[in-house]
C-alpha cells in the first residue's frame, strides 16, 4: 500500500509558495515602494497622506492634504489653488513659490504636477503656506507628522474713554495674538489672529461725534471688531502696551483754533521715564491729553534678553554695554533740561517696533539707539553712526549709484507726511531725514574725539528707524570683535566717556 | 540519496518566485532611478548641469567684504576672480555665484547655505538662505551689509539680466537679515 504522498506534499508546497509570495510582498512594500505616508491627526483620527520620496525629501498629495483639512481646491492647467477659511494659496506647476495676496512663499522644492493629474507638495507647505489660509492650529508631531489643534479663546475687552477731542479705544487681551488695524473709507477694523476671540463690549458709550457705533464681526475668520467713523472723525494714532496686553487706539475730532496753542507739559518727573505700562486694573484711565513732553530724548538699549547682539565671547554681550551704557547717557541728562525715557529698564527683549512705538508716543525730540558693532574680521574699530537710508526709485537708481533701500515708488508720499494726516508706518522717519543726518554728523563727530577716529555717518535701510518719528539714530559705540574697542568698552570709565559725547552732541543738536 | 521530486518542485517554485520578485524589485528600482533623473532634470535642470562637472570653468568677479571697512560707500567690498562651471542658464549662474560667496570666512559661518535663487522676469533675484547664514554672522551692521552687499554686487557683476536681488531667510520674507538691515525691498 503507498503512503499518501500527495496531500502532505502539496500542502508543503503549498506553504512555501505562499511563504515566498508573502515574503515578495513585504520586501516590495518595504523597500521598493516610495516614501512613508504623511500622517496628519484631526482630533483622534489619523489620516494618510501619500507621499513620495524625491531626492531625500517627501513629496506629499496635496489633494489628500485638502480632504483632510476640508478645504476647496480647484486647478487649471498649470496652477492649483487651495482655499480656506483665510485666505487662498496659489501654486504653479515646476515653481517652488507659492502665492499668499500679496506674498510669496518659497518652499524647499517645487511644487511637481504628477501625470497631470496629481499634485505633490513639499512638507514645508504644510508649515509655511498652510497654516495662512487655515482657522486651526496645524503642529507638527514628530517626523512625517502633524496633529490639527481647535483654536484657543482670546476674550478681549474693549474699554471706552470719552475726552474731550477724541475718543480712546482700548482692547484688553487674554491672549498675546496680533492685531491688525486697518483703516476703511467709514470705519477701522481691528483684527485678531491666532486665537477665537470672545468679545467683551463696554458698557459705556463712546462719543458718537467721533465714534458713531462699534460692534463685534464674526464674520472675520478669528472675529474682530468695527468702529464706524463718526461725522466728527478726523484721525487716528494707536499704540500698544505689554503686559497686560492692550491695544489702544486714539481717533480724534479735528483739532480746534484753541487745541493748536502749545499745551502745557505739566510737572516733569525726575529721572528716567519708564515706558507707558498701563495698570492691569479694570478702571478706566483718568481724563488727560496726549502726552506732550517737549524736551525727552528717546534711548533704545539696542537687545537684550535672549537676544545677545553680538557676542564674541560669553562674557562679552552686547546688550549688557548698551543697557550701562543708555543708562549713564539718563544719569547725565538730568543735569540738562532734557529727559530719557527708555524703551528698556532691564535685561528684557523688547520688539523692535515696539521701541519705535515708545519714542513715538512721547513724542521725542530724537531717538537714539545705542549698540556696539560686529565686523567679520577684528579690523574694523571705533564708532559708527547710522541714519536710515531711503534709497533711490527705480527710474532714479541709475543716476543716484546708490546700492540700497530703493522703493518702488514714492509717487503720492509727499502729501501723505502731512503731521496731520496718517504717515504709514514705514515712511514716519521720511520727514526727518535731514534732522537726523544733522544729528548723526554731530553724533559721530563728539564719538570720534573720543576713540581718535574719522569714521563717518553711514546711511543703510533699518528695520528700527524707518517708523520713528523725530530725528533718528542707531550708535554702534565700539566694535566688541576690536580687541582694543573692547578692552576700553569694559571700563566703566571709557563708557562714562561714550556717554557724556552723547549728552554733549544731544545738546549741541537740540540747542 | 532518495530523490525527492516534490521537495525539488517545492524548492524550484520557491526559487523562481524569488527569482520573479527580485526581478520586478530590480525593474522597479530602475524605473523609479529613471523617473528620479528625470523629475530631477526638469525640477533641477541645474543640479543636473553642475553634476555632470564637464563644463569648462569660466571665471566670475566676486565682491567680497574687504578687512576693516566699515562704510558701504568706501571701498567697502574688494574685487576677487573665481571659477565657475560655463553654462547657458542663467540661474544654475548665478546659483554658483551665491554659493561662491557663502564660503567666504570668516564672513559666513560653517552652515551657510543657499536654499534656493529664482529670477524673476522683471530682473528681480529673488535669494533664498538658510537661517543659519543669518544667525551665524559676526553681527553687527557691518556683517550683515557686508553679506549683503557681496551677495548683491557680485550677482550684479556677473549677471546683466539682474538688476535687483530680494532676500528671504529659511524661505519667508523677514524685516531684517540678522536685526538690523531692512530687506522689506530689493537691493540693487
Amino acid at each position: 500500500m503507498t503512503k499518501p504522498v500527495f496531500p502532505r506534499q502539496a500542502a508543503a508546497l503549498l506553504i512555501c509558495f505562499l511563504a515566498a509570495t508573502l515574503f515578495a510582498i513585504a520586501f516590495w512594500e518595504t523597500t521598493v515602494r516610495a516614501a512613508e505616508d504623511l500622517q496628519i491627526w484631526v482630533g483622534q483620527k489619523q489620516s494618510k497622506v501619500d507621499s513620495r520620496e524625491n531626492e531625500g525629501s517627501v513629496l506629499c498629495d496635496l489633494r489628500d492634504v485638502v480632504e483632510i483639512l476640508n478645504l476647496r481646491f480647484e486647478e487649471s492647467d498649470t496652477q492649483a489653488t487651495v482655499s480656506g477659511p483665510r485666505g487662498r494659496l496659489q501654486l504653479t506647476d515646476n515653481r517652488p513659490l507659492v502665492r499668499f495676496r500679496d506674498e510669496y512663499i518659497l518652499l524647499d522644492r517645487p511644487v511637481w504636477r504628477r501625470k497631470e493629474k496629481e499634485w505633490y507638495i513639499s512638507e514645508d507647505f504644510l508649515q509655511k503656506a498652510l497654516p495662512l489660509i487655515l482657522s486651526q492650529r496645524l503642529e507638527r508631531q514628530g517626523e512625517l507628522s502633524y496633529r490639527v489643534f481647535p483654536l484657543e479663546q482670546n476674550r478681549v475687552r474693549v474699554e471706552v474713554s470719552n475726552f474731550p477731542d477724541h475718543v480712546r479705544l482700548t482692547f484688553v487681551q487674554s491672549q498675546n495674538a496680533p492685531v491688525r488695524i486697518q483703516e476703511l473709507q467709514d470705519s477701522i477694523r481691528v483684527t485678531f489672529d491666532d486665537y477665537l476671540v470672545v468679545p467683551a463690549l463696554p458698557s459705556t458709550r463712546p462719543d458718537e461725534r467721533i465714534v458713531k457705533g462699534l460692534r463685534f464681526d464674526s464674520s472675520e475668520i478669528y472675529g474682530g471688531f468695527v468702529i464706524e467713523k463718526g461725522r466728527n472723525y478726523y484721525n487716528l494714532r494707536e499704540y500698544a502696551s505689554d503686559s497686560p496686553d492692550r491695544r489702544v487706539i486714539d481717533l480724534y475730532a479735528p483739532p480746534t483754533t484753541a487745541q493748536t496753542a502749545p499745551q502745557p507739559a505739566g510737572p516733569i518727573p525726575s529721572g528716567p521715564i519708564p515706558p507707558p505700562g498701563l495698570s492691569s486694573s479694570s478702571t478706566p484711565l483718568p481724563v488727560f491729553k496726549p502726552r506732550e513732553f517737549r524736551n525727552v530724548i528717546a534711548l533704545d538699549p539696542g537687545h537684550g534678553g535672549d537676544d545677545y547682539g553680538v557676542h564674541p565671547r560669553h562674557d562679552l554681550l552686547e546688550k549688557n554695554y548698551t543697557l550701562s551704557i543708555a543708562e549713564r547717557v539718563a544719569e547725565h541728562l538730568r543735569s540738562t533740561p532734557y529727559r530719557a525715557i527708555m524703551t528698556r529698564t532691564l535685561d528684557s527683549d523688547v520688539g523692535v517696533h515696539q521701541r519705535s512705538a515708545i519714542a513715538n508716543y512721547y513724542q521725542s525730540r530724537c531717538y537714539i539707539s545705542i549698540h556696539l558693532g560686529g565686523a567679520p574680521t577684528e579690523d574694523a574699530r571705533g564708532p559708527v553712526v547710522y541714519v536710515q537710508a531711503y534709497g533711490p526709485t527705480e527710474d532714479t537708481a541709475q543716476d543716484s549709484g546708490q546700492v540700497y533701500g530703493n522703493e518702488p515708488s514714492t509717487a503720492g508720499v509727499g502729501r501723505m507726511l502731512n503731521p496731520r494726516n496718517l504717515v504709514p508706518w514705514e515712511y514716519a522717519q521720511k520727514t526727518f531725514t535731514s534732522q537726523s543726518k544733522q544729528l548723526g554728523a554731530i553724533i559721530q563727530d563728539e564719538l570720534n574725539a573720543v576713540y581718535r577716529t574719522e569714521n563717518q555717518v553711514v546711511e543703510v535701510p533699518l528695520g528700527q528707524l524707518a517708523p520713528v518719528s523725530a530725528p533718528a539714530v542707531l550708535v554702534e559705540a565700539g566694535f566688541l570683535t576690536n580687541p582694543e574697542d573692547s578692552a576700553q568698552l569694559a571700563t566703566k570709565e571709557f563708557q562714562d566717556r561714550i556717554a557724556m559725547a552723547l549728552v554733549k552732541a544731544i545738546q549741541r543738536f537740540l540747542n | 540519496m532518495r530523490k525527492h521530486p516534490s521537495l525539488i518542485i517545492a524548492l524550484t517554485l520557491v526559487i523562481v518566485t524569488v527569482g520573479i520578485g527580485y526581478y520586478l524589485y530590480t525593474t522597479e528600482k530602475r524605473r523609479q532611478a529613471e523617473l528620479r533623473e528625470s523629475e530631477r532634470q526638469s525640477l533641477d535642470p541645474e543640479a543636473s548641469a553642475l553634476a555632470e562637472g564637464s563644463n569648462p570653468s569660466v571665471p566670475v568677479k566676486l565682491y567680497l567684504y574687504n578687512r576693516g571697512r566699515v562704510d558701504p560707500k568706501d571701498g567697502f567690498l574688494i574685487a576677487e576672480e573665481r571659477q565657475i562651471y560655463e553654462t547657458e542658464n542663467k540661474v544654475l549662474q548665478a546659483r554658483q555665484i551665491v554659493n561662491e560667496v557663502l564660503k567666504t570666512r570668516p564672513l559666513f559661518g560653517e552652515e551657510a547655505e543657499l536654499r534656493q535663487i529664482y529670477l524673476l522676469e522683471d530682473g528681480t533675484a529673488v535669494v533664498d538662505v538658510s537661517e543659519q547664514t543669518a544667525s551665524q554672522l559676526a553681527g553687527g551692521i557691518t556683517s550683515e551689509m557686508a553679506a549683503i552687499l557681496s551677495i548683491t554686487r557680485s550677482l550684479q557683476a556677473n549677471i546683466p539680466e539682474i538688476s535687483k536681488v530680494r532676500f528671504l531667510i529659511g524661505g519667508r520674507q523677514a524685516e531684517t537679515f540678522a536685526g538690523h538691515v531692512s530687506i522689506m525691498q530689493p537691493f540693487m
